[in-house]
């Protein structure tokens, strides 16, 4: 696939800084229409700072960005309305209702209003909270919050999809329904760049992961290539790679303490 | 319906927008929402009268209406101050300290509230539309407010003093507004300059207690001031260093355009400071204020910690003063725990605060009302009145508001869920945890103020008022069980803010009443000095008897929030 067609996202030798410390210490990579990539990394290792200057938060960095081989910083705005993101801070409007907020960003990506109000019916219903469509959200749940937030970022049905931690508060049977989703618009040919602390999700959902750790990326490849052939977890993977093995260690260091 | 109107107003600039690499649509599409946003925001005008989970709708214009009455009253000043220079220099140095309060107060959530990083900018938004949206959001907010203000003194100009007067006014009302802009620019960054971002959150919620105070004595002490004699004669231009106020140079335009024949060189010049002072000041905020101002708002976006909780207090010699008063005081060490919460949270939960401490600032502006302003005769008359009557007993039992302000919030928060500790661990009595939170509460605000208040009565009215000054103690300790007992009963932060209570309107009036009787049966009795120390006997006894009682609350007996 990697050969055959062009990639959607080209990252080049980037490198982001704050103040003294480098958070990314050059980082390339191709990413093509249709993967599923599993970013995965320990905390403050740069994932957050990666997605920042992929959905054009952050455009103060050396290196390039490129989208279907267009520089980000060349044309942002046709960039953004081909991308649907979904932060890890559950950062929404909760003083408006669903209808209200999904209204506002669907209008923010140039949708008709009756278009807007038809497919977000159909996604509140699909998500099972279209019967709290016109209740504030300052009443919700976190997981009912964070439904509304995976709804506006796939509303306009963009072609690269950028979920940061989207599982979070969700309960089990909203969590089995986003990892079928995920499969599903990849197999619908859309790009779907998907960073979470949950290995167990990543290593079904993500058929190409990349570690990054200390600002690089130390692994890169599917889960059976990162696992060559043994027994191990992601999670196994995840500890051995970023040098955090000794888990259990520690574990016993706090059984100590309660002695 | 108004905003569509204000946003169409707006867009008639389209052209001029478009020029700039404005999308009209998308501005039309943040601002609407932007506007719909701040009608629902609970407001600090109208957060105290809400009702948890209840909706609003118009907070904005709620927000307008109460500034709109204030401007009524500020307006009375053009009136009833006999000279207009004077009239117009108070009027104008109300208008701008109300407005930049209103905007310190009310609009920095929004200024501050970075969510627009997440929402807005990764959609397909020019950051020319974002930048724009952002100021006209800004800029619709405070043109509200400096209207809302205006509006009755404008009224009545227009009415009183021609229409050349009204428009000479509106011009003063817009050179007012941009000198409060920059004025806020200006405390903004001066304290973003001193303190860390965290501390710029604290700032704020100190600015809102100031607000409250002001409010409050302003309500009491300005009518009467208006209507004193202290402003007839004074001659403006007889002080040359009041020339630095802006709204003198305010009211100078006026005066040179309304009252040209007694207009002097001196006006003149501080009319052309006032034309100039804006421009200025518009063009320093733009190029040197607001590139600065934007890195800070970054950083305090960063710096974590959103809306209630107040950093970095209860740290070093505070601490170890804590640990040792609760380790004599409360030794149980479930009380101890209840003690040492109380103590913690109520120097770091910033609602609490605002709430709590405009409250120190009543005894002090009741006093100087019922001391000074509220009796006639000149100043030395009102002073000797003061000194041989009994008005400190008015003062120590004021003192026990401060007490009951306390004990109606110490108990709630809107952090309140992670109370969820107390229902989850094993101890059988929550009494001791509210006796624990009763005594930290005597320890830390109520017997401060009342020493102070103590030591002030003693040294103005001499030894003679300590047994007065040990009852009304007492009396206070017995109110606040009254208080905790019958009107809040809930642990240390455990209930959600505004939390409504049905059915209490006699216990509250049957509380309530009873320092009001004491404190008059304490005023009048007050020279049988023998009957206040045998009262003291009986209110020491009562307060400890009590005290047990509450020390004995059940979980039955307790409010527990949902």
């Amino acid at each position: 696939m990697e050969s055959a067609s062009l990639p959607v996202i080209s990252i080049r030798n980037l490198r982001k800084s704050y103040g003294d410390k480098q958070v990314l210490k050059g980082i390339n990579l191709e990413i093509y229409p249709g993967q599923v990539i599993g970013y995965i990394g320990p905390n403050g290792a740069g994932k957050s700072t990666t997605v920042k200057v992929l959905t054009g938060l952050i455009n103060d960095y050396e290196g390039e960005v490129l989208f279907y081989g267009k520089n980000i910083q060349d044309d942002i705005i046709a960039i953004k309305a081909k991308i649907g993101y979904v932060p890890e801070n559950a950062e929404i409007y909760e003083v408006l209702t669903p209808l209200e907020y999904l209204d506002f960003v669907g209008k923010l990506y140039g949708m008709e209003e009756a278009h807007i109000a038809e497919r977000a019916m159909k996604l509140l219903t699909a998500f099972g909270i279209n019967t709290n469509a016109d209740q504030r959200m300052d009443t919700f749940s976190k997981g009912m919050r964070q439904k509304v937030l995976l709804i506006s970022g796939i509303i306009h049905n963009p072609e690269i999809i950028i979920l940061d931690e989207p599982l979070s508060g969700l309960d089990a049977n909203a969590v089995m329904m986003v990892k079928e989703l995920i499969a599903l618009l990849a197999q619908n040919g859309k790009t779907i760049f998907y960073c979470s602390h949950m290995m167990d999700v990543v290593e079904k959902v993500s058929d190409r992961i990349l570690l990054i750790n200390n600002g690089e990326i130390i692994a890169d490849g599917s889960f059976e290539d990162l696992r060559a052939g043994g027994n191990l977890t992601l999670e196994h993977i995840f500890a051995k790679l970023t040098g955090k093995e000794e888990s259990n260690k520690e574990a016993h260091h706090v059984l100590d303490a309660l002695k | 319906m108004f905003n569509r109107y204000i946003i169409n107003f707006i867009l008639l600039f389209k052209p001029l927008f478009v020029r700039f690499g404005v999308d009209p649509v998308q501005l039309r599409i943040i601002l609407n929402v932007k506007m719909k946003m701040d009608d629902r925001r609970p407001k600090f005008y109208s957060q105290h009268k809400q009702t948890q989970k209840k909706e609003v709708n118009n907070t904005s214009w709620l927000t307008m209406f109460f500034l709109a009455l204030t401007g009524l009253f500020l307006a009375f000043m053009l009136i009833m101050v006999k000279q207009p220079y004077i009239g117009h220099t108070v009027y104008f140095s109300a208008f701008m300290v109300m407005l930049s309060i209103t905007l310190i107060s009310d609009f920095t959530s929004v200024l501050i509230d970075v969510r627009d990083n997440y929402i807005i900018l990764p959609r397909p938004v020019s950051d020319s539309t974002f930048t724009v949206s952002r100021i006209l959001h800004i800029g619709i907010h405070t043109a509200k407010m400096a209207l809302a203000l205006s509006i009755s003194g404008l009224i009545l100009t227009f009415i009183l003093q021609g229409v050349i007067a009204g428009l000479v006014f509106m011009l003063e009302i817009f050179i007012g507004t941009i000198l409060s802009i920059f004025l806020v620019n200006i405390i903004y960054l001066v304290v973003l300059k001193l303190t860390s971002p965290q501390k710029f959150k604290d700032f704020i919620s100190y600015f809102q207690i100031v607000f409250s105070v002001l409010i409050f004595a302003a309500y009491y002490m300005l009518p009467r001031l208006m209507s004193m004699s202290m402003l007839e004669g004074f001659e403006l231009l007889n002080y040359p260093f009041l020339g630095v106020l802006p709204p003198v140079w305010i009211a100078s335009l006026h005066e040179l355009a309304v009252h040209f024949r007694s207009a002097t060189s001196l006006t003149l010049f501080y009319s052309v400071l006032a034309l100039v002072a804006p421009v200025i000041s518009l063009i320093f905020v733009v190029k040197v204020l607001a590139p600065g101002f934007n890195q800070k708002l970054l950083a305090i976006s960063s710096s974590g910690e959103e809306g209630t909780v107040i950093s970095s207090e209860g740290q070093g010699a505070s601490k170890g003063l804590m640990n040792s008063i609760a380790k004599r005081i409360a030794p149980d060490p479930i009380e101890n725990a209840g003690f040492k919460i109380t103590w913690l949270l109520s120097s770091r939960y910033r609602d609490f605060k605002v709430k709590v401490y405009p409250s120190f600032a009543f005894v002090p502006v009741y006093f100087v009302y019922f001391g000074f302003i509220n009796v006639k005769g000149s100043l030395s008359e009102r002073w000797h009145q003061l000194m041989t009557g009994n008005l400190y007993i008015l003062a120590l039992y004021l003192t026990s508001l401060i007490l009951t302000t306390v004990m109606q919030h110490v108990s709630m928060t809107e952090k309140y869920k992670a109370s969820w500790i107390y229902f989850t661990t094993p101890h059988q009595q929550p009494g001791k945890i509210l006796a624990g939170m009763f005594k930290a509460v005597i320890i830390k605000f109520y017997l401060p103020y009342f020493t102070v208040v103590s030591v002030l009565s003693v040294l103005f009215w001499g030894p003679k008022v300590v047994n007065d000054l040990l009852l009304a103690f007492m009396v206070g300790i017995v109110f606040g069980i009254l208080v905790a007992l019958f009107q809040v009963k809930g642990l240390p932060f455990s209930q959600p803010v505004n939390i409504k209570k049905g059915g209490k309107i006699f216990k509250t009036f049957g509380v309530m009443l009873l320092p009001m009787a004491l404190g008059f049966l304490h005023y009048y009795t007050a020279r049988w000095e023998w009957a206040i120390w045998i009262a003291v006997v009986i209110m020491t006894f009562m307060a400890w008897l009590s005290f047990s009682f509450y020390r004995k609350e059940t979980w039955e007996s307790l409010e527990l929030a949902d």
